[in-house]
């Protein structure tokens, strides 16, 4: 049995001992508002210790690594708008960076130390203005139980939980839609202006913070707009929506003039994923066959996937995913049917965000679509989880008026409560997250290929001390050796030359030609042998080669008369190229 | 504590909240400016949720997201019309300060006037 195997375990258990604790507590009848707040917000940080725990004190991931640099350099040298190597749209939506930054300055923390601070605040805070969108539609106690779904929920452990600026974008678009929901049911003219006047300033940072963040929730404002339209609550009027409609579109202009101001390609870097990952399933339709896909320097061939197969994942847990879609198809039916008659600008905001999580579940089936997919969960459970807790809450009410006062009491009913947390956290974990090379999830504790910091480190530290300043280092892109290299020996000074491969050529050609201006070159061997569709190593360049890239392509780098092998870790190899 | 009486006691409020924040730093050096950051924050959410009796949860949650969005843009603004950041972090602390626990008072008085 893998040694992997157990860390399911483990996770699954240390999680659903936390969850199932602040369930068990917040789900209280007679608990007082702060106390609820407090738990809500410990279940939000909670959320969080996944992925702190995996990396406490250092980046882990790919494009955590971007907007480490991104910081860095900000605060070293205070420009705004750098070219990043790694995730070119950081340069123009800096707001995550200068919050770091800012932190930075005012604590004399750690980069690293600000981000973290500022992530952990982000979650609580998210996990109690989701309590309160709730609180909208539904009573107190059904409200906390979609928060703590929420908290609960596999994108806001994972992706929104990175060193990144999604991780600002999501609480700012949660924290608009909050504010705007507020608004749509405040009598009170003033009130209902500051509600709109906090928005707007949300908004407005959010458009600097994060592309995909500020569509959906400019969406999402638009949808709360026809909301208030449609079913105005009582004491507003038709036309108090105004302002929030005249802000709508004034603000979706400047987002869009962003783009073009900036020359960003936003919407191309976007919409690439959600057309391959059409592609992809339309490839299956009879009459149709295959293609290769290229989308931002990727080449995905063949680019199907299988949910759950790439892991050994324990039993519960693939029963649980698979319950887990329709389980809330009948919630959500049965959630539309208890609000039925309480329109309002809350219910057509969470039911249109509902469908949406419904819309994106074909594109799982695609390595490109899955990527849209769980991104758009960050926004889609918003609504999801809302339908979970009214429709388990409908569900409880009628199985207590069964003569079967047991099963209604209010210790059963928190305990039942509690223990959907957990069964919707260990379902959604697994519908969630299995892309291993993009996603720690359920390979938290080792088993993922790119987890091995202190090795990364390691060699960071090597180049820092043993190799001159100003080399020129040639490596994948994408490769976090490389990145935790130069981070480190910017950070003392000393200017490595990263040497991002030009397009157009194969890698042993590359090699080759540019022999006069390479010191080192830098190979993790895991990915040698990882399929080349899953896309990273030197898969820019697969377009250019007949075949995908076999390991032996690139193994035979060793073979390589003019390249020396002066460094082996566990899974790098650093060769240095011997001078003509 | 009503608002009107909050009101008259706001200046009070506003140099406790900056003593709050400078206090740590200065006794223990910049670390404990993390402890001084947590009075605004504090400040705000009591304000917050009293000038517009808005659950703990709503006041939490937008205060932390208003202080962090504030100096996230604030930081923005200082850097993309080239001003070295350093010597303006306090300026924006006074100001976050100001607003926080004045701020949402007055536009209380403001709405109870209205």
């Amino acid at each position: 049995m893998p040694k992997s195997f157990w860390n399911f375990h483990l996770l699954f258990l240390s999680l659903g001992i936390i969850f199932a604790t602040l369930s068990w507590n917040a789900l209280r009848k007679d608990l007082a508002p702060a106390l609820r707040t407090g738990l809500l917000a410990l279940a939000g940080i909670a959320a969080y210790l996944p992925h702190f725990m995996h990396a406490p004190l250092r980046p882990y991931m790919n494009d955590e690594f971007a907007h480490y640099l991104q910081a860095m350099n900000m605060f070293d040298d205070g420009k705004l708008f750098q070219a990043n190597p790694i995730v070119d749209q950081a340069a123009n939506y800096p707001c995550f960076e200068t919050m770091v930054v800012a932190l930075r300055h005012l604590t004399h923390l750690s980069t690293y130390q600000s981000g973290t601070l500022a992530i952990a605040c982000l979650h609580a805070a998210t996990v109690c203005l989701i309590f309160q969108i709730a609180r909208g539609v539904t009573g107190t106690r059904t409200a906390a139980l979609a928060a703590l779904f929420y908290a609960a929920s596999p994108q806001f452990s994972f992706v929104d939980s990175l060193l990144a600026y999604e991780s600002l974008g999501l609480p700012l678009t949660v924290g608009a839609i909050a504010l705007a929901l507020q608004a749509s049911r405040t009598t009170q003219v003033a009130q209902r202006g500051i509600y709109l006047g906090l928005c707007t300033f949300l908004t407005v940072t959010c458009i600097f913070a994060h592309h995909l963040s500020s569509y959906v929730l400019l969406f999402s404002l638009a949808v709360i707009s026809i909301g208030w339209l449609l079913a105005p609550a009582r004491g507003v009027t038709r036309g108090n929506s105004a302002p929030l409609i005249a802000m709508t579109a004034i603000a979706s202009v400047f987002a869009v003039a962003w783009v073009q101001i900036r020359h960003a390609g936003t919407f191309k870097y976007l919409t690439i994923y959600l057309q391959n990952g059409w592609t992809t399933i339309t490839d299956h339709l009879p009459g149709h066959h295959p293609k290769v896909q290229e989308f931002n320097g990727y080449v995905a061939v063949g680019a199907t996937r299988k949910p759950l197969g790439t892991a050994n994942n324990p039993i519960y847990e693939v029963l649980l995913t698979y319950a887990f879609v329709p389980a809330s198809v009948v919630l959500f039916v049965i959630a539309v049917l208890s609000l039925r008659r309480r329109w309002s600008a809350h219910t057509v905001l969470l039911l249109t965000l509902a469908t949406m999580y419904f819309l994106s579940l074909p594109l799982l089936f695609s390595q490109s679509g899955q990527s849209a997919a769980h991104r758009s969960w960050a926004f889609t459970y918003v609504g999801l989880v809302v339908v979970w807790a009214i429709g388990a809450a409908a569900v409880a009410k009628k199985v207590s008026q069964w003569r079967m006062p047991a099963l209604g009491s209010a210790g059963t009913l928190r305990a039942v409560g509690a223990a959907t947390v957990v069964a919707f956290l260990i379902a959604s974990y697994g519908a969630g997250i299995n892309r291993y090379e993009l996603f720690p999830g359920p390979f938290l504790f080792g088993s993922d290929g790119r987890n091995v910091p202190n090795e990364l480190y390691g060699l960071a530290t090597w180049f820092k001390t043993e190799v001159p300043a100003k080399s020129v280092i040639a490596s994948d892109a994408r490769t976090t050796t490389l990145i935790c290299g130069e981070a480190d020996m910017l950070r003392d000074g000393k200017q490595a030359a990263a040497l991002i491969l030009p397009p157009g050529m194969p890698t042993g050609h590359i090699i080759k030609d540019f022999r006069k201006k390479i010191d080192y070159v830098v190979v993790d061997n895991r990915l040698i042998t990882t399929p080349s569709q899953q896309g990273y190593y030197f898969d820019k360049y697969e377009a250019y080669v007949p075949q995908p890239l076999q390991p032996s392509s690139i193994t035979k780098l060793a073979d390589v008369g003019w390249l020396t092998n002066v460094k082996q870790t566990e899974h790098y190899t650093v060769y240095k190229v011997v001078k003509i | 504590m009503t608002p009107e009486r909050m009101r008259v006691l706001l200046p009070l409020w506003l140099v406790l909240a900056g003593l709050a924040a400078y206090g740590p730093a200065v006794i223990a050096g910049p670390s404990g400016t993390v402890a001084g950051l947590a009075a605004p924050v504090l400040f705000g959410f009591v304000s917050f949720q009293r000038a517009f009796h808005a659950e703990p949860a709503f006041a939490f949650g937008a205060v932390v997201l208003l202080v962090l969005a504030y100096w996230s843009l604030a930081t923005l603004i200082t850097l993309w019309v080239g001003l070295p950041f350093s010597s303006h972090t306090e300026l924006f602390l006074i100001v976050l300060l100001g607003i926080l626990s004045s701020g949402p008072l007055i536009l209380r008085r403001r709405i109870l006037d209205s």
